[in-house]
């Protein structure tokens, strides 16, 4: 899904914005492996080789030709590299459009110390891939650029609405694909906004609610189909009448 | 639009076959299905809405990100749950499209 224009090629606390992804890096890895603090934001480690390496070669191509293979835990894990020396490994998640930047060294071919033997034990000890606190911090991030953006998007979202003859579709915050269709009916001084959106788990759903909100703060019915079609696979849609004076 | 969804493999082969039952495809039931779990929970998800309303309303952008994330920590655990088991796609096959592919259901 592709990300909001005004994001792409920016940090944005823990992340670098990519037009199909985000990139990322594990807890794990900014604490150990780049001496950074747990928590620390994308822009903070921006200098580092390996992150210059990290944003260049996986801002277009969520793999690389080569793996870090054999792993313990089975898992695709793409090597990454700058230069003669830095080395690192990338898992790409596609089902939460991020490319995680899981492991960082030296290569050093032969040596005990060496980025490979490193990485491959890390996975065997199971402290290679992304944990909890990783995903977490993520969620949060992304639910905080999109509650941004939604207040900034959804009065215009309504004008282009009033203005489209028919249903107006848009990618709120990047993130919620949505319908909105608003009808007005001139002799009851009415208006209804009927609004669709695509909700397959649990985090479109609380993105349909803020987007619901934002339009209207009034009570949303459920409805089972928009104006002018039938829902499509699984989508929900909403609508609210609002009369002269009530705010939209 | 569709989304890739992933079920146990056990509600996968149930759906399909109440689906060939009803001369329907398993996605237009799994839809069917959540569109009746948002109807029969519309009490807590207009309760929600009331409260995402008023934090638009009055409170700060901190306080209405914090409770749009509530169930992130669930969302973190799926996700991590995933990539533990494999399902999660990961290689060079899954680059073109992330998180939007047009199949309407697969199965774990």
């Amino acid at each position: 899904m592709d990300r909001p224009s005004s994001l792409v090629g920016k940090t944005a606390e823990g992340a670098y914005v990519c037009e199909k992804w985000e990139l990322r890096v594990t807890t794990r890895c900014l604490d150990e492996d780049l001496n950074a603090a747990g928590d620390a934001g994308f822009e903070a480690i921006s200098g580092l080789e390996i992150i210059k390496a990290f944003k260049k070669d996986r801002l277009t191509e969520a793999t690389s030709s080569r793996q870090v293979s054999p792993l313990t835990s089975g898992r695709e894990v793409w090597r990454l590299g700058y230069g003669d020396d830095h080395r690192g490994a990338t898992l790409y998640d596609a089902d939460e459009a991020v490319i995680w930047l899981v492991a960082y060294g030296r290569h050093r071919s032969g040596r005990a110390d060496d980025f490979f033997p490193y990485c491959k034990q890390l996975d065997a000890d199971g402290r290679l891939l992304p944990v909890h606190a990783d995903y977490e911090r993520m969620f949060q991030e992304r639910d905080r650029r999109f509650v941004h953006a939604v207040r900034i998007e959804a009065p215009l979202i309504l004008c282009e609405a009033r203005a489209t003859d028919g249903e107006y579709r848009c990618m709120v915050g990047g993130e919620l694909g949505a319908g909105i269709s608003i009808e007005v009916d001139d002799e009851l001084d009415a208006t209804a906004i009927t609004v669709a959106f695509t909700a397959t788990d649990l985090e479109t759903v609380e993105q349909g609610q803020v987007l619901l909100a934002a339009l209207s703060p009034g009570e949303w019915e459920m409805v089972p189909r928009m104006p002018s079609r039938d829902l499509e696979l699984g989508e929900v849609a909403f609508t609210i009448t609002l009369v002269s004076g009530q705010a939209a | 639009m569709t989304r890739v969804l992933r079920v146990p493999e056990q509600v996968h082969n149930e759906a399909t076959q109440i689906a060939a039952l009803r001369h329907s495809q398993p996605g237009h039931l799994v839809a069917e299905a959540w569109r009746e779990y948002i109807a029969n929970h519309r009490e807590e998800f207009a309760a929600d809405l009331e409260e995402t309303a008023q934090l638009l309303r009055d409170g700060t952008l901190e306080q209405l990100a914090k409770f749009t994330s509530r169930n992130a920590s669930a969302r973190a655990a799926k996700a991590v749950e995933r990539l533990s088991s494999g399902e999660a796609g990961t290689g060079a096959a899954d680059s073109a499209e992330p998180k939007s592919a047009n199949a309407e259901q697969t199965h774990a």
